[in-house]
């Protein structure tokens, strides 16, 4: 009896032991680049098992080193988002920002979580939340998270993210089966030209 | 011996009947400052309601536990949680069993989607506006990481259910989010795990503060110790009772100290002699508990606030034993007990009277604690006079030696200045005392200001600024209570007044409101809402067809859905009981206020009152609607009893010297009564001359120098204006009584503040004009 249960106790650690971030996440930052400001171009691919087709958004956005991810559709609807490490700002059609902590959302706690650890090049600090898996080779990386909070991995089952100097490409599967998948494209560090209303954004 | 027999009897009686009383009761002190204040005079449904929500306020206690991380935060979180648990004072705690609300509100309201509709998604409905609820419709769709999921698309194609909720979250703005159970909220490098407890008594009881009080600073302390730079965060009622507990209790140890050692100072000093030191506090003892035994058995407690300021009353029974013994100095060696009883004995019969009077008026004060107050000092001084009339002269038999001493030589100076009518000192005196009163009583002004009674710590308000922020909640101090007949009729005189709230925010002048009819709609506007529906599902082209054409959903779906809503019709609606049921109702439960003697009552939570005159104007028209705001209240009564306050001293006033007049005749009467009128406009007139406000504190205050003053002219009258001894006793009084609330002037109690000052100011004037009461009396009387 008393063997068994020291065998569980071990078996306990080991579980424990596999928190610490696994080995390749650290080698992510060796090909991601930080920067103090990265913007480009999106478009997000929503396949829901229910609807024929996916439903399609593109948009711009624009990542500035502690301060936020603005997060902007332009079509079919246009609609702003800023995701800050403590809420999410959304801008409702009268251009009224309506700051929302994450309670309700922690799709959106997941996704800040995700942005500023791979804008700001430091992929490791998601072990604390998810259990990451890494493989990197010499110019790109992937990355799978496994949310550790049941409640949440109910909702999203994991999110892979891929890319190489900056990220990629980022895709959501959630428990249902369905899927968001985000694709960068033109992700640049260096010609990043804000807008005045975009600065006021990003002010928030 | 006979005399002696009796003053044994008299001790004796005294101490068994307050041990009786206070025994059968126990010694319930009350530390609640609002308990001072009297019941306003709204109906008793109103009362019970506004009461429940308050108490249900006061006992709940938000402690937020925090780390650099989760696991710290969560390891301190379940210490701080152990202990709150064993101390026993907790009906509920609330740790790690928060409830997904998404998850319960997709659970409760998905059932009802068929009638579900938000208020923005309600008033496009009605307008007729269907191009732009089919846009919303889209544009959730498309939404940047929306909520909308394949379960979800299969059951409510038109997302009425999030639209819904979107709204209702909006309403509860509040930040902390769940994890592992755990509510929490983030600030920069810092994770904060709240803990939620409800007291199971009130916040007010000092059994209550001064077990889990010690045990929080004891746990701020050690936290660090186990869980690297952990710390603690308290807010509710909790804190601030017990700072304005801790402040009390100090002022009543200055206060009670000071005097105390001011009175042995000067009977050892001036009587050389510990004889009349022992007695003088053997009587003021004795008639505080009385007192305090009288106010338990009529009120059945005791107020923080009556004990100090009752005891303060007590105090000048002093004087009585400062008379008593002061004749040794006139008589010298003639002096025997008796006879020095019998010269006292007219001025302390009628200082007893007066000042009874005085004070009594405090009982017809509205407020339960000057109630106290006045059955607290008028017990406690007969006590006393009993006790310096049948107990002094069996006890002091033998004179002890005395010495003219300095004081009494200042005094026969000082009463020389009066010896004859209107000379220059008297002008001199009189004059600059006049100029002190007019130009202050020019710049006085009133407050009625609710801060009075409370004024917050400032470390307990700081924490509790830091939580709000933290959890990003404000909800004001004012709310509505609705009243129905039934849970049905509550609802929809709710949604009217909702309606109309809606439309106060819209025009900025309030910012929010948290309603139980936002969650659970009445069965008319369920019916309401479904006729708005069923026109979108129905027919070629409806906006279901156009959407669900847009996003690619499957005819089966669409034809899957339509053939549900029509049989929901027929689906048994959700109501208030099963709202109150459900895990969802947990975070707004409390509005819910139940039975009541004319059906049922509900609160209607606001946030952000920028016109409070256009949320009174709403209850103002409809008798079933009431609005309540705490603090106005008070500040209402404040001003409503200051007025009626200032009338009752002016009564006092009027009555004290119709007994005068009576014993003295007209002149005699109005010279006697002279000195305290004059000492209570110089006081007015000082704190117009120092800027402090006249509050009813204030106008309270001016009983006392009623009470206390009149015995001051009174001694004079009888023994004479140049009487240095009556002088000597009059001026020990005095500093014993200034010292007393002179100390009280330095509270942090701006009430307490308030009437200390008053009363020290009107004390001094009344001690400094009291000679000219004894003008047309031969010398030495």
């Amino acid at each position: 009896m008393r063997r068994v249960f020291s065998a569980l106790l071990s078996a306990t650690f080991v579980l424990a032991a596999g928190q610490v971030p696994a080995a390749g996440i650290a080698d992510i930052g060796k090909v991601l680049t930080p920067a103090p400001m990265i913007c480009g171009a999106f478009t997000q691919s929503k396949s829901l098992k229910a609807l024929a087709r996916p439903l399609v958004s593109r948009g711009r956005v624009v990542f500035v080193s502690g301060t936020g991810v603005l997060w902007q559709i332009t079509s079919p609807f246009p609609s702003r988002l800023l995701f800050k490490t403590e809420a999410v700002i959304r801008w409702d059609e009268n251009d009224v920002p309506k700051p929302t902590g994450f309670a309700q959302f922690p799709q959106f706690r997941a996704l800040s979580d995700v942005f500023f650890a791979v804008f700001d090049g430091d992929t490791s600090r998601l072990a604390t939340v998810f259990d990451a898996s890494a493989t990197v080779g010499p110019d790109t990386w992937t990355l799978t998270l496994k949310p550790r909070d049941k409640e949440f991995a109910a909702r999203i089952s994991d999110i892979d993210v891929s890319g190489g100097r900056y990220v990629e490409e980022l895709t959501i599967t959630e428990g249902q089966g369905d899927r968001t998948a985000i694709r960068f494209s033109g992700l640049t560090a260096d010609g990043c030209v804000l807008s005045t209303a975009e600065k006021g954004y990003l002010a928030y | 011996m006979h005399t002696r027999l009796i003053a044994l009897l008299w001790v004796a009686a005294l101490c068994l009947l307050s041990a009786w009383l206070i025994a059968a009761r126990g010694p319930v002190v009350n530390t609640n400052l609002m308990a001072l204040l009297p019941s306003s005079d709204r109906d008793p449904v109103v009362l019970a309601a506004v009461d429940r929500v308050q108490t249900n306020f006061a006992r709940h206690l938000a402690v937020l536990v925090g780390a650099p991380d989760f696991a710290g935060a969560k390891e301190a979180a379940e210490r701080v949680a152990t202990r709150m648990k064993a101390s026993g004072h907790f009906r509920k705690l609330r740790v790690n069993d928060y409830h997904d609300l998404v998850r319960h509100s997709v659970a409760f309201y998905l059932p009802q989607r068929f009638h579900l509709l938000g208020t923005r998604g309600r008033a496009q409905l009605t307008a007729g506006d269907l191009a732009g609820f089919e846009r919303d419709v889209l544009k959730r769709y498309y939404a940047a990481q929306s909520t909308v999921g394949s379960g979800l698309v299969d059951r409510d194609p038109l997302l009425l259910l999030p639209a819904f909720l979107e709204e209702r979250t909006q309403q509860a703005t509040g930040k902390p989010e769940l994890r592992e159970g755990y509510l929490t909220v983030r600030e920069k490098g810092r994770i904060y795990i709240a803990l939620i407890g409800e007291l199971s008594e009130t916040p007010f009881s000092s059994s209550v503060q001064q077990a889990l009080m010690p045990e929080f600073d004891r746990l701020r302390r050690v936290l660090p110790e186990t869980v690297a730079d952990a710390d603690l965060l308290i807010a509710g009622v909790l804190p601030h009772a017990a700072a304005g507990t801790q402040s009390g209790i100090d002022e009543i140890s200055t206060v009670g100290l000071g005097s105390m050692l001011a009175i042995v100072i000067l009977l050892i000093v001036m009587f050389r002699s510990v004889q009349p030191f022992l007695l003088t506090l053997s009587t003021i003892g004795l008639g505080c508990v009385s007192g305090f035994a009288a106010c338990l058995a009529i009120f059945g407690e005791v107020h923080l606030i009556t004990l100090i300021f009752g005891s303060s009353l007590v105090g000048i029974s002093v004087d009585y034993s400062f008379h008593y013994f002061c004749e040794r100095f006139r008589l010298q060696d003639k002096w025997s007990p008796v006879a020095a009883r019998r010269h006292v004995l007219p001025g302390i019969t009628l200082g007893l009277l007066t000042s009874g009077i005085g004070f009594a008026g405090l009982f017809f004060a509205p407020f339960p604690g000057m109630q106290g107050m006045a059955v607290f000092s008028v017990v406690g001084l007969c006590v006393a006079y009993g006790c310096v009339m049948l107990c002094y002269p069996p006890l002091t038999q033998r004179p002890t030696p005395t010495r003219t001493v300095l004081l009494l030589r200042w005094m026969e100076r000082y009463s020389g200045l009066w010896r004859r009518k209107w000379t220059w000192h008297g002008y001199a005196v009189a004059g600059g005392l006049v100029i002190v009163a007019v130009i202050g009583c020019l710049r006085l002004a009133a407050s009625d200001d609710v801060r009075l009674l409370q004024t917050p710590d400032a470390a307990v308000m700081e924490e509790e600024l830091r939580i709000r922020n933290l959890i990003g909640r404000n909800l004001a101090s004012q709310f509505l209570l609705v009243e129905g007949r039934d849970a049905a009729d509550f609802l929809v005189r709710e949604e009217a007044l909702t309606g109309k709230l809606k439309q106060l925010q819209s025009d900025g002048r309030l910012e929010g409101h948290l309603a139980i009819s936002d969650f659970v709609a009445s069965p008319q506007r369920r019916a309401e809402n479904r006729a708005l529906l069923k026109r979108l599902v129905s027919g070629e082209g409806s906006i279901l067809d156009r959407v669900a054409q847009r996003v690619g959903l499957p005819d089966v779906t669409r034809a899957a859905y339509v053939a549900a809503f029509e049989a929901a019709s027929t689906a048994p609606a959700a109501g208030i009981p099963e709202w109150l049921a459900h895990p969802v109702s947990e975070p707004h439960r409390h509005l819910w206020l139940g039975k009541s003697a004319r059906g049922v009552v509900g609160a209607v939570g606001l946030r952000g009152v920028h016109d409070i005159g256009a949320i009174r104007a709403l209850a103002g028209d409809d008798p079933q609607i009431h609005f309540v705001d705490p603090a106005g209240d008070i500040s209402d009564l404040f001003g409503q009893y200051r007025r009626q306050t200032v009338w009752l001293t002016l009564a006092s006033y009027g009555l004290v010297l119709l007994i005068l007049i009576l014993r003295y005749g007209l002149s005699g009467g109005l010279l006697v009564m002279a000195p305290p009128a004059i000492a209570a406009v110089v006081s007015l007139g000082v704190l117009g001359f120092v800027g402090e406000p006249v509050s009813l504190f204030n106008v309270m205050a001016l009983l006392l120098v009623l009470g206390i003053g009149v015995d001051y002219s009174l001694f004079f009258r009888e023994t004479g204006a140049d009487n240095p001894t009556t002088l000597l006793a009059i001026a020990l009084s005095c500093i014993t009584t200034l010292l007393a609330f002179g100390l009280l002037a330095f509270s942090a109690t701006t009430a307490i503040h308030a009437f200390g000052l008053t009363v020290l100011a009107g004390i001094l004037a009344a001690f400094l004009l009291s000679p000219m009461s004894g003008w047309r009396r031969p010398a030495g009387g």
